[in-house]
């Protein structure tokens, strides 16, 4: 009986041991890991790159969870100093909407015949080297409005595929930012402003917001302006977005890049755009993934001058970023725990309905 | 050590034999080979956790030299990274390259046709000055050019693309890690001036003016042909073949228009941005005016177009007014017509009602008078007292004063009408008169028509040089008219009963 005792007393103190060195050698390699990143992290940020440096900061600084990764071996001068030289309302120039050409009554574009004419709506693969992503563009704009969660402000956000839904859309695309303190928004809370039937419904009629809407005549809006300029040029669905390093959303504004608004990391990205012709082009760039890492501004605006954008805006991404079509989200999500809920999306109507 | 002990331990009997046998109790013996135990266990649990701790240390620092290591290539390969990055070189560029040079660049590119009322070079100046001067030079990668072996950028201005520029590697893996150094490989332009806006030029001028596009006219091979007036009268609507403009055409034009017409006065354009056309109309600045009168019964047409009653601007009862008394009731109605406006002088002809043929006799107002086709029978026998009475006007009112020749004309007027008042009064005038040769160029009597009876309405028409002496000086002139008369018959004598000027 004893001796069973010591036999049962020194499997136990093994399986301990073995506990314990387990822990020990996990816990050693963590830390081992934390310093070989620290050291990583040191190369990022005071390695020989420049380059490099401002896109890992920019990346991690767009992303609400981990923008504190910069401050480990940078100072707020230091990173400051890689931040856009555009502010919140840099931005003077307004979109010209004669260069805007929208075929009336029909689908069809100046000289287009119904033979060659291009489909209502054209979802293309974007894959640009390691920028990947979806292209869905939609020939007659009166087709995309703005849809919003359900009592906006108070409630949290919807699944874009619910939004979608919710305005019986055939597609959409993840619209302006949110509320997401430490990543941990409900997306129940809109950034900057939002308008609806040419209703400003959140935000303030007095103040300027970098927003990106679409006006009565299917003419895409970006730039500057306060609530009361945007209700006065016609804005019928429109949101606001800015980084968190406040770089403006106009991208491209008139045929011309907003170069001062494209400091940015990598990450995912979406964007609406808008063609001579008026179609939109509704963008929306995977990253954080083992395919891709994600799209700088400067790529969301190859991507829109290669499909011939005259206007585009950049909308919130991160792992906001998602695409829904035919009822199904069709880009890799990056949000780890599922696509997030969120206020604001654009919707774009079935064929033959507008919001006109 | 250790060994020698455990072989003891597991040879108990041997040691056990030489232990004194007043130990060599059991409770003894067991404690004994327990502590034995403990103190190998003991010692193996120390070998092992130095074994442990040796391992630890061994992997941490290998761990760490790896992870090291790991961090000195992302350290190089940053260096490497940084140095690859083209568009360096593109950065370094766009800060060499001023805007004259891009200017260059794309003028090279911009291969663009025009007419010769434009001039390449200057519109492509005002272009760029409009476009691109001021603006921001930036670069793009160029999508559909771009490879990994060549990096290739669009370098931009104000929304168009200017050239394309394309890098080309230094060496092979020049940087390290796989990566290239770049250099400028080769700049092409690609500035297209399709993308500017043109617009076609047509201008309606009346026929045969020359009309100027920047200054310069515009020829005959730019007539693409007719085009209708502007303003037609209503009666020149109703011509068979209408008047018309020419019609020219400049199919492309992409700056600056100015039209002028022969005066060079400069057009209004009218834009149709449906058809991106730009028209002009030069005004026509000679338009006629055709005044025509006839008796009712004449058909009369103009520009093919028939003439009745309605269009008529007056309608009067002519040289027969009041001597109704004479002419049996007979009247004989003169219309006339007037129209102003016509871009043409078109063809007018008269007939009669029964057919014939009229000719006009046009007054010093150009205006045509049509007569009744001329009763030759009557003219015949009338003739020598028209001829008659118009010789003693002529002596009357040509020469001084003479009271015979007053006397001898009043005698072939019937008294109480307004010709034979309107003779009388002109005794008081008439004794300034000249003394006068008269020399006839021509001299005709004509239109004889009866009226009736006992009335007739016949034309003179006369050429004439006259010689004249007004006190202290001579002089000619020369003096070309006509008169339309009436005369009435009165217990077997013609006498004139009115007589109107109808040219003079």
């Amino acid at each position: 009986m004893k001796r069973k005792t010591n036999t049962t007393s020194s499997s136990g103190g093994a399986a301990l041991r073995a506990l314990g060195r387990t822990g020990a050698f996990l816990g050693l390699t963590l830390l081992l890991v934390l310093i070989v990143l620290l050291g990583v992290v040191w190369v990022m940020e005071k390695g020989p790159s420049p380059t490099m440096t401002a896109t890992f900061c920019r990346s991690m600084r767009e992303t609400s969870a981990i923008r504190w990764i910069p401050n480990i071996f940078l100072t707020d001068e230091e990173i400051d100093a890689m931040k856009s030289q555009s502010t919140e309302n840099a931005d003077t120039e307004t979109v010209n909407a004669s260069l805007i050409h929208i075929a009336e009554g029909s689908n069809l574009s100046d000289g287009e015949t119904a033979a060659d004419a291009e489909p209502a709506l054209q979802l293309i693969d974007i894959a640009q080297g390691t920028v990947k992503g979806k292209l869905l563009i939609v020939k007659d704009p009166s087709r995309v409005i703005l849809g919003t969660s359900n009592n906006l402000g108070h409630q949290a956000g919807l699944q874009l595929t619910d939004m979608v839904a919710k305005y019986s859309g055939v597609a959409g695309i993840n619209a302006g930012g949110f509320n997401d303190e430490n990543g941990r928004g409900n997306g129940g809370i809109p950034w900057g402003l939002v308008i609806t039937d040419g209703q400003l419904v959140w935000g303030n009629g007095g103040v300027r917001y970098n927003v990106v809407g679409i006006d009565g005549d299917g003419i895409l809006r970006v730039g500057t302006m306060t609530g009361q300029e945007a209700l006065a040029q016609g804005v019928r669905y429109g949101v606001s977005f800015v980084t968190h390093d406040g770089v403006a959303s106009s991208l491209i504004i008139n045929g011309e890049i907003q170069t001062q608004n494209l400091a940015s990391g990598v990450n995912p990205r979406t964007a609406i755009g808008q063609r001579a012709d008026g179609a939109l082009l509704l963008l929306v760039l995977d990253g954080r993934s083992i395919n891709t890492l994600g799209a700088t501004l400067e790529n969301v605006v190859d991507v829109m001058l290669q499909y011939g954008a005259v206007n585009a805006g950049n909308l919130d991404g991160g792992s906001s970023s998602v695409m829904v079509y035919g009822g199904e989200i069709i880009n890799n999500c990056a949000s780890v725990t599922g696509p997030r809920y969120i206020p604001t999306g654009f919707i774009v109507l079935p064929e033959g309905e507008s919001h006109g | 050590m250790a060994d020698s002990k455990e072989r003891n331990v597991s040879g108990a009997r041997p040691e056990q034999e030489n232990i004194p046998s007043r130990r060599r109790d059991d409770g003894y013996e067991e404690r004994l080979v327990q502590r034995r135990r403990a103190a190998q266990k003991a010692a193996a649990l120390r070998r092992s956790r130095r074994r442990w701790r040796g391992f630890l240390a061994v992997y941490a620092v290998l761990f760490l030299i790896l992870g090291a290591a790991g961090c000195y290539a992302l350290y190089r390969y940053a260096a490497a990274y940084e140095a690859s990055i083209p568009e360096h070189v593109m950065d370094k560029l766009m800060a060499e390259t001023g805007e004259e040079q891009w200017y260059a660049y794309a003028r090279q590119g911009a291969q663009l046709t025009v007419s010769e009322f434009e001039n390449a070079d200057e519109l492509f100046s005002e272009y760029f000055n409009a476009v691109l001067r001021g603006k921001t030079f930036t670069y793009r990668k160029a999508a559909g050019a771009w490879s990994d072996d060549a990096p290739a950028y669009t370098v931009r201005a104000g929304g168009k693309d200017l050239c394309l520029v394309t890098l080309a590697p230094i060496g092979r893996n020049a940087a390290g890690f796989g990566r290239q150094l770049w250099q400028l490989g080769s700049i092409r332009p690609a500035f297209v001036m399709d993308e500017l806006e043109s617009v076609a030029v047509e201008i309606d001028a009346p026929v045969g003016d020359t009309v100027y596009i920047n200054g310069l006219p515009v020829g005959e091979k730019y007539r693409i042909g007719e085009a209708p007036c502007p303003d037609l009268t209503e009666l020149e609507s109703r011509f068979a073949v209408q008047p018309h403009f020419d019609r020219y055409r400049v199919d492309a034009m992409y700056g600056a228009i100015t039209v002028i017409d022969k005066n060079g006065t400069a057009l209004a354009p009218e834009r149709d941005e449906a058809n991106r056309t730009v028209r002009y109309t030069a005004p026509e600045d000679e338009f006629y005016s055709v005044t025509v009168r006839a008796p009712e019964s004449v058909r009369v047409t103009v520009g093919g177009v028939e003439l009745g009653a309605a269009d008529a601007v007056k309608a009067e009862a002519g040289i027969l007014a009041g001597l109704e008394a004479y002419t049996g009731g007979q009247a004989v109605r003169e219309l006339t017509w007037h129209y102003e406006g016509l871009y043409t002088l078109p063809e007018i002809t008269a007939r009669s009602a029964d057919g014939q043929s009229l000719t006009p006799l046009m007054n010093e107002k150009g205006e045509l008078l049509y007569f009744l086709p001329q009763d030759e029978a009557l003219k015949a026998a009338v003739e020598p007292r028209v001829r008659e009475f118009f010789d003693k006007y002529i002596n009357y009112s040509s020469k001084a004063y003479n009271d015979i020749s007053y006397q001898a004309l009043l005698g072939c007027i019937l008294p109480g009408t307004e010709l034979y008042s309107y003779v009388h009064d002109s005794v008081a005038a008439m004794i300034w008169a000249s003394a006068t040769q008269v020399h006839y160029d021509e001299l005709t009597f004509a239109d004889f028509r009866s009226a009736g009876e006992n009335c007739f309405t016949c034309t003179i028409r006369y050429k004439a040089d006259f010689a004249a002496t007004a006190w202290y000086e001579s002089y000619t002139y020369d003096l070309q008219n006509a008169y339309e008369l009436a005369f009435v018959r009165v217990d077997g004598v013609w006498y004139a009963a009115a007589m109107s000027v109808i040219a003079g």
